[in-house]
């Protein structure tokens, strides 16, 4: 079985699929404005069209590609292509400034397959560990863990004020219970409309969020970066990757470790291996720090790709999904019928060496083809924001309807995109609530079955279910934890204004 | 970036707006937790308490009008220390926006209410051009007229290629059916 899944993913016919989705995912990547997290949600509904083992290929190597896109466009015209490549993004184009462009990719290009590599070992590593402790879970536990992906999302998306994201979490929940009750068959907020009583769609909520909002945002603003007329040699140097080994092994765990906490993405994985970095420079290397290092572009590319291994880590083993890319993932899965969790080696015997696999080749396959495509990608930025993103429009309204085929969830689509530009607006982080859709339902119906079995027991029995008190612990924590953030932000601020 | 700094969290925009725009929000959260509280109260419970599908509902909801609450007294703490707007990178341009917004919600009205394909038999395959294509392709080519910024024929150049190939893909590469066709 475990040789024949992994078999299964060196097809030719999986192999060019995966190639394709590595391809999509650094050209899409590598484009300011276009997220990983937007890859993902619009290619859900091409990957509707797909048998489960192509469309895992093809989702896993767009995460893959669109991951180390980001870092050609913050190298080459000093604007991250994603997020994650700001710190990329301080360094290489200060070395793009002196020439070293191509050498500044080259780097990043050998980290983020060093990245990759770190985040599949330690998964594979850790994955069967959590499995044989997560099978122990009863419906209070999963309710809580649910709890915890929600609230850990939130504290995470939001920084300085976790109150928002906790907000978010929770307006995603309220989605999640649109539609006809697990336990008992009642229609919950569906107001006789026909459509709701099978729930609102997460897939259009994802695309509408991630895709349409973003459009809606980036779309009016005029564009304002110049094109570089000269990349350089493009090749990566692995004597200069082995001087900085120290900086990337490091990086990968703190990537890993990140992309495991729910909520907590590419994002904070490299800015966090970027700030250690810093601190854990020699003094010579130091010096050169914001100036252009390549340890530094080491550190946040490892940690960055890393963290796709680690985004894996929860969403395999309990069904959480590590951030809202992961959670695309997850949704592509569902749209197969696969669900995801403790119980996933029995039910889906053979996936998870699929996936190991497929992870793998992509990583092989987007080596090669960011060589190749470094140089085709920096001519495409000439092309305008106004083109660009108009065109991303028909991909958002049919992705939307190709998963049900149904105009309903166009509208849903539409609807969650102009909230998503509000929520922006109001500065609400909008990540949470795609946790928060996810998870709800697990968390609604496992809340409920635990309260039955706790129905005529005593408080001292909840507490003696000590992983579930654990559990509960750590909600706890996390609520006290944003709460004393947010008072230490609120007189840090305070201070500042005297 | 400097030695000691704030964790800035996975979202860069998220965190403290204006005070004003927070106590906008904390009031239509309120509003909204307790509209949810009350239709969670009335839905119809055919088992015990521990088992009423507006259990969760309800207290998410509570829970939710708390931290509304939380962050409207946050809000009116800094109205009252003197903070009033928060610097933000990007300039919105709300008027292009709400053009864009209107013209997409034309387009999915018209997307909704038209219907019609044309087909042309090709040996033993039949190929398709529908409202979807027609519609999107008028509504691609406005937009891309206004934030292009570029003469009709280009625009109208690359929103039929970009919509043919798409449309194309979807119909016969994956077996996708789509909006607007019969």
């Amino acid at each position: 079985m475990i040789w024949e899944s992994i078999l299964q993913a060196l097809t030719p016919y999986i192999l060019l699929i995966t190639l394709s989705g590595v391809s999509l995912g650094i050209v899409w990547g590598a484009m300011p404005g276009l997220s990983t997290t937007m890859a993902m949600a619009l290619l859900i509904g091409l990957s509707a069209g797909m048998d489960q083992n192509t469309a895992l290929s093809f989702m896993l190597g767009v995460y893959t590609g669109s991951v180390f896109g980001g870092a050609i466009s913050a190298v080459m015209i000093n604007i991250p292509g994603t997020p994650d490549a700001v710190p990329t993004m301080i360094e290489g184009h200060q070395l793009a400034r002196r020439g070293e462009g191509g050498q500044a990719l080259g780097m990043a290009i050998g980290a983020s397959f060093i990245g990759n590599w770190v985040g599949i070992v330690l998964l594979i590593g850790f994955i069967p560990l959590i499995l044989a402790f997560a099978l122990h879970f009863k419906s209070w536990e999963m309710f809580l863990l649910a709890l915890i992906g929600i609230s850990v999302s939130g504290s995470m998306a939001a920084g300085s004020l976790p109150l928002k994201g906790w907000i978010a979490g929770w307006l995603g929940m309220l989605v999640a219970f649109v539609g006809i009750d697990s336990i008992h068959g009642v229609p919950r907020f569906t107001f006789g409309i026909l459509e709701l009583q099978d729930g609102i769609n997460y897939v259009a909520v994802l695309i509408g969020l991630f895709g349409l909002a973003e459009v809606l945002r980036v779309l009016p603003q005029r564009d304002h970066y110049t094109i570089p007329a000269e990349v350089g040699r493009v090749i990566p140097s692995f004597t200069m990757l082995a001087r900085y080994s120290k900086a990337a092994v490091r990086s990968g765990i703190i990537g890993t470790l990140i992309g495991a906490i729910p909520g907590a993405g590419a994002n904070v994985a490299s800015f966090l291996a970027y700030d250690i970095g810093r601190r854990r420079a020699k003094p010579e290397e130091k010096a050169k720090w914001g100036k252009g290092s390549y340890e530094a572009i080491v550190s946040a590319e490892v940690a960055n790709n890393a963290n796709i291994g680690g985004s894996m880590l929860p969403m395999l083993a309990l069904g959480i999904p590590g951030n809202a890319a992961a959670a695309s993932l997850l949704a592509a899965l569902t749209l197969k019928n696969v669900v995801v969790g403790p119980t996933i080696e029995i039910d889906h015997p053979g996936l998870i060496y699929y996936i190991y696999t497929a992870l793998v080749v992509a990583n092989i396959l987007m080596y090669g083809a960011a060589i190749m495509l470094i140089k085709p990608c920096v001519k495409l930025f000439s092309l305008p924001r106004g083109l660009l993103l108009s065109l991303i429009i028909p991909i958002c309204v049919i992705g939307a309807y190709a998963i049900r085929l149904s105009m309903f969830d166009v509208w849903v689509m539409f609807a969650s995109g102009l909230v998503g530009y509000v929520l922006h607006a109001f500065r609400f982080p909008t990540a949470p609530i795609v946790l928060g859709v996810i998870l709800a339902p697990l968390a609604d119906e496992n809340f409920r079955r635990a309260l039955l079995l706790f129905e005529d027991k005593s408080i001292g029995f909840v507490l003696s279910q000590y992983v579930g008190t654990v559990l509960l612990l750590v909600v706890a924590f996390v609520f006290i934890e944003g709460v004393l953030r947010i008072r230490r932000e609120r007189k840090d601020r305070q201070r500042g204004l005297n | 970036m400097t030695d000691r700094q704030h964790f800035s969290g996975e979202d860069e925009n998220a965190g403290f707006a204006s005070p004003g725009q927070d106590l906008i929000a904390s009031a239509f959260l309120a509003l909204l937790s307790l509209w949810i509280m009350v239709e969670s109260v009335q839905m119809n419970n055919p088992g015990t308490l521990a088992t009423a599908p507006g259990l969760l509902p309800f207290l998410t909801a509570g829970s939710l009008c708390l931290m509304a609450g939380y962050l409207a007294s946050l809000a009116i703490r800094r109205h009252r220390s003197g903070a009033t707007t928060v610097p933000v990178d990007e300039q919105p341009d709300h008027l292009r926006t709400l053009m864009l917004v209107a013209l997409i919600g034309v387009y999915l009205a018209c997307l909704q209410m038209i219907s019609f394909e044309y087909t042309v038999q090709l040996d033993a395959m039949r190929l398709g051009y529908g409202a979807f294509e027609v519609l999107t392709i008028i509504a691609l080519t406005a937009i891309l007229l206004i934030f292009w910024r570029k003469p009709l024929l280009p625009c109208l150049t690359v929103s039929f290629l970009w919509v043919t190939l798409l449309a194309g893909v979807f119909r016969y590469v994956f077996t996708v059916p789509l909006p607007g066709s019969l």
